[in-house]
């Protein structure tokens, strides 16, 4: 199927996003009317209200869109690179990594030193996953081998975040593994958003580089390659570019998953399949679909901290299990 | 709720010589109660200062962590311990032959004296517990003021807030604040979304001392907004656990915080 | 002197300890149509991939001393595997061709449509061009493929096995527009398993065996008895024609 005209879609991604920007910041426990809302968001000082809207709301609702382009385009990306439908950070083990790196980070002090370094370090973390699971599964390797090397990593990435974890004199740190496997965007600040934003902007122009790299993909490596594209440098700016969007992402709000696989399926059919034109329709249809979640994870359970994780899963699992059987049959 | 004796195997009129405790409460009013020699042991909790206002006191006993086999080698006579206490342990030592009493928690300062004099009729020291409970209550009547104070609100790890169903809310109450507990109708403890703790504008934020090593847990009581609030902060400590004349130090300093506020 | 496309000079190849094309020197000037002929495993694939700088060698090879934008242009590689990873339109797969002429972030102009539009005719495509390249028959996707490689208009066409599995009607037509591309000025390197079509179709053969270069020259002086015996263990009736040389494989020999 060709693309529907990319005007038309663009344009319907961005009202989305609009649209869920706006409901995210009225919804919430504190019941205020729309009108209230807004002229705290925009005009109120120091008052309450603002308070909740401009500390509490705003970041949210921001952090969701900047982790959802990222994990929408970290999905897109890899799986234009490994030309594979089943590759997203969450599933191939990068997330689970990002989170162990920030773990490290948080437990050790280092992420109190220094400014950065909580999502430098989740970038170290996803950086070696990638690097990992293309040593492991690299271009030539199936399906198969992919979601192999992606459970053994996010097996070790888990387990090793655990220990840390329990390792830690402090008594609360050990059900925390709860937040780093699953999410969450609740209480999360600007000073998230001023550490994250720098490697996520790094991230997203480097991963939006390998555009036309990916595009000469769709024929295969050494036809990519005699198009003038440079193999190793794709390979590298596409491995750092997701390695700093989604550690940065992770290190703060968590690891979530499925979104990086969901969102490039939905958007795949309406641009005509090509790669170049997924990344940005990812990136939006990624923010949409994380404001989305968080927007029924806050409705669902108003009292409780349902984290993000779950309501993705809850959506995502059943496009996985779909995609793997279409895998199936196609290689039957 | 009154004590709860079970299987006195020791005769009830003759005094416990050897009593363990392995309860944190039940530790300090023994502790405060017993003869030289009558108590024997205590919690390991008890020499913890982060949750026992007499840690000083409690290193001069040899300590327990609540477990039948440890207890029974010291050979007491008599095992206090709290409500909740493992029961598992208690029925074991039932069994061992050992005789056990159990004092319920405290939620409202009222009951104070009542624990007081029951642990004093178990250690057979009433004289002692009727002078420590009329003091106490004594005490209490002279520090209780006026709930007009300013306005309270408790915020622990994980958005963890208290109801006015429990003995922090009696103390902030005494000392003359006001709890928005009390506005918001929660009578229960639970998580209070961060949201609806700044649109109440508290004038005092109560939050627990930090443990070392991190946790995302504690993350949220550095949010902005609450920084942003302007509210005076303070930390409830050891102090505030349990239902002993210890509580009145807690009002005492929540009592001074108040007149620096408004004065 | 007519341009040199392509210039190899003991060109060698290894895997490991083994050489997989040892020593291979030719020259390809424009208007030469040049078919690569060999039995499985002679090295052909690995020349011409090693020609195109894709693989370490030996020796001197003058494409892959370009640049990758300037060999992009130099010369068009369409390998034998043909891969189509996701369900792109015709369209689009044909304008990955011009990939090389366009600068960073530029979109398709209207030279571009025009390359994309004249290969889709070449390669009787017209009609294709809005299908999703993954629903066509396997010798339709090959034909898609060819005009990818037509579409990037370059002096130099590298094709190896292009007409694999075509029906004869577009082996003859993608041959016959080969050679009328060669004969307006350009050149084409084509490895081949068919002899009946290299000979028809070719000016020039270069024949492989365990990776050396065991004849060049125009098809009769190549497809000799004796060759065709020591290198392909086949006899042949060959005939001249008005269309061409004409080659028939009959029998294997011992």
């Amino acid at each position: 199927m060709s693309g529907v005209s990319q005007k038309l879609l663009f344009t319907g991604l961005g009202l989305m996003v609009g649209l869920l920007t706006l409901a995210s910041l009225l919804i919430g426990p504190a019941g205020f009317s729309i009108a209230d809302s807004l002229a705290a968001l925009f005009g109120g000082t120091g008052d309450a209200v603002s308070l909740v809207m401009q500390e509490i709301r705003l970041p949210r609702a921001l952090l969701a869109i900047m982790v959802g382009i990222s994990l929408g385009l970290s999905g897109a990306a890899l799986q234009g690179y490994l030309r594979n439908p089943l590759a997203e950070p969450g599933l191939i083990g990068v997330s689970s990594s990002a989170a162990f790196g920030a773990v490290v980070t948080l437990q050790t002090g280092l992420a109190a030193q220094m400014m950065f370094a909580l999502p430098f370090f989740g970038l170290f973390g996803a950086g070696v996953a990638v690097v990992l699971l293309l040593l492991l599964a690299g271009p030539r390797g199936g399906s198969l081998t992919l979601i192999l090397a992606g459970i053994a990593i996010s097996a070790l990435a888990a387990a090793l975040t655990s220990l840390v974890l329990n390792l830690s004199p402090n008594p609360f740190a050990t059900s925390e593994i709860v937040f780093w496997m699953l999410g969450s965007l609740a209480d999360r600040s600007f000073s998230h958003i001023t550490i994250a934003l720098p490697f996520m902007v790094l991230g997203w122009i480097l991963i939006l580089s390998t555009s036309r790299g990916l595009d000469a993909l769709i024929l295969g490596e050494d036809a990519a390659a005699s198009l003038g594209i440079n193999l190793t440098r794709l390979r590298w700016v596409l491995v750092l570019g997701v390695a700093a969007c989604t550690g940065a992402a992770t290190s703060v709000v968590g690891a979530i998953g499925f979104v990086g696989l969901v969102v490039p399926h939905i958007l795949r059919p309406f641009v005509g399949a090509r790669p170049s034109r997924l990344l940005p329709a990812s990136a939006l249809g990624g923010a949409a679909l994380v404001l989305a979640a968080d927007i029924a994870a806050r409705i669902i359970l108003p009292d409780r901290d349902l984290k993000l994780g779950v309501v993705m899963a809850i959506i995502g699992a059943p496009v996985f299990l779909h995609l793997i059987y279409r895998t199936r049959r196609a290689e039957l | 709720m009154a004590a709860l004796m079970v299987n006195s195997a020791a005769d009830a009129q003759t005094a416990p010589l050897r009593v363990v405790s392995m309860n944190l409460c039940t530790d300090q009013l023994a502790m405060m109660l017993a003869d030289k020699g009558q108590l024997i042991s205590v919690s390991d909790i008890a020499t913890d200062p982060n949750m026992s206002p007499m840690a000083e006191a409690a290193r001069a006993y040899p300590i327990n962590h609540g477990q039948a086999e440890e207890i029974f080698l010291m050979r007491p006579d008599l095992v206090v311990a709290g409500r909740y206490s493992d029961p598992v342990v208690l029925d074991m030592l039932r069994r061992l032959g050992i005789a056990t009493a159990q004092i319920d928690i405290v939620s409202n300062l009222d009951q104070v004296s009542d624990r007081i004099r029951e642990m004093g009729e178990i250690l057979h020291q009433t004289a002692r517990a009727g002078e420590l409970a009329d003091a106490f209550e004594a005490d209490l009547a002279r520090l209780r003021a006026a709930p007009t104070g300013p306005r309270a609100a408790f915020y622990y790890p994980n958005s963890y807030s208290l109801g006015t169903g429990t003995l922090s809310h009696e103390i902030i109450t005494i000392a003359g604040f006001r709890h928005i507990a009390e506005e918001m109708g929660r009578s229960r403890s639970g998580r209070l979304d961060l949201e609806l703790l700044t649109l109440a504008q508290p004038d005092l934020l109560i939050h627990a001392e930090l443990y070392s090593g991190n946790s995302r847990s504690e993350e949220v009581m550095s949010h902005p907004a609450l920084a942003n609030l302007g509210a005076m902060r303070t930390q409830s400590n050891a102090d505030w656990v349990c239902g002993t004349p210890v509580v009145l130090r807690a009002i005492q300093d929540l009592r001074a915080l108040r007149a620096r506020m408004e004065g | 002197m007519t341009t040199s496309c392509l210039s190899l000079q003991d060109f060698t190849v290894h895997r490991g300890e083994c050489p997989v094309v040892d020593q291979v020197s030719t020259e390809l000037r424009a208007g030469d149509l040049v078919g690569l002929i060999g039995p499985n495993g002679a090295g052909k694939t690995t020349l011409m991939r090693g020609a195109l700088g894709l693989l370490p060698y030996q020796g001197h090879s003058s494409l892959s001393a370009l640049p990758p934008n300037a060999r992009a242009r130099a010369v068009a590689w369409l390998p034998q595997t043909r891969e189509i990873a996701w369900p792109v339109s015709v369209e689009t797969l044909v304008m990955l061709g011009r990939v090389p002429h366009l600068g960073a972030g530029q979109s398709p102009g209207a030279e571009d449509h025009a390359a994309v539009s004249d290969a889709l005719a070449a390669m009787d495509l017209t009609g294709f061009a809005t299908r999703p390249a993954t629903a066509l028959s396997g010798g339709e996707q090959a034909r898609v493929l060819m005009a990818r490689a037509l579409a990037q208009n370059c002096p130099l066409i590298m094709a190896d096995e292009p007409v694999a599995g075509l029906d004869p009607r577009h082996q003859i037509a993608t041959l016959a527009h080969l050679q009328s591309l060669t004969q307006s000025g350009k050149a084409a390197l084509v490895s081949l398993h068919d002899l009946g079509l290299a000979a028809r179709f070719c000016d020039r053969l270069i024949l492989m065996d365990h990776g050396q270069k065991i004849a060049e020259g125009p098809p009769e002086g190549v497809l000799t008895e004796d060759h065709l015996r020591r290198v392909f263990g086949i006899t042949a009736h060959i005939t001249q024609s008005e269309q061409g040389l004409i080659f028939q494989a009959l029998e294997v020999v011992e």
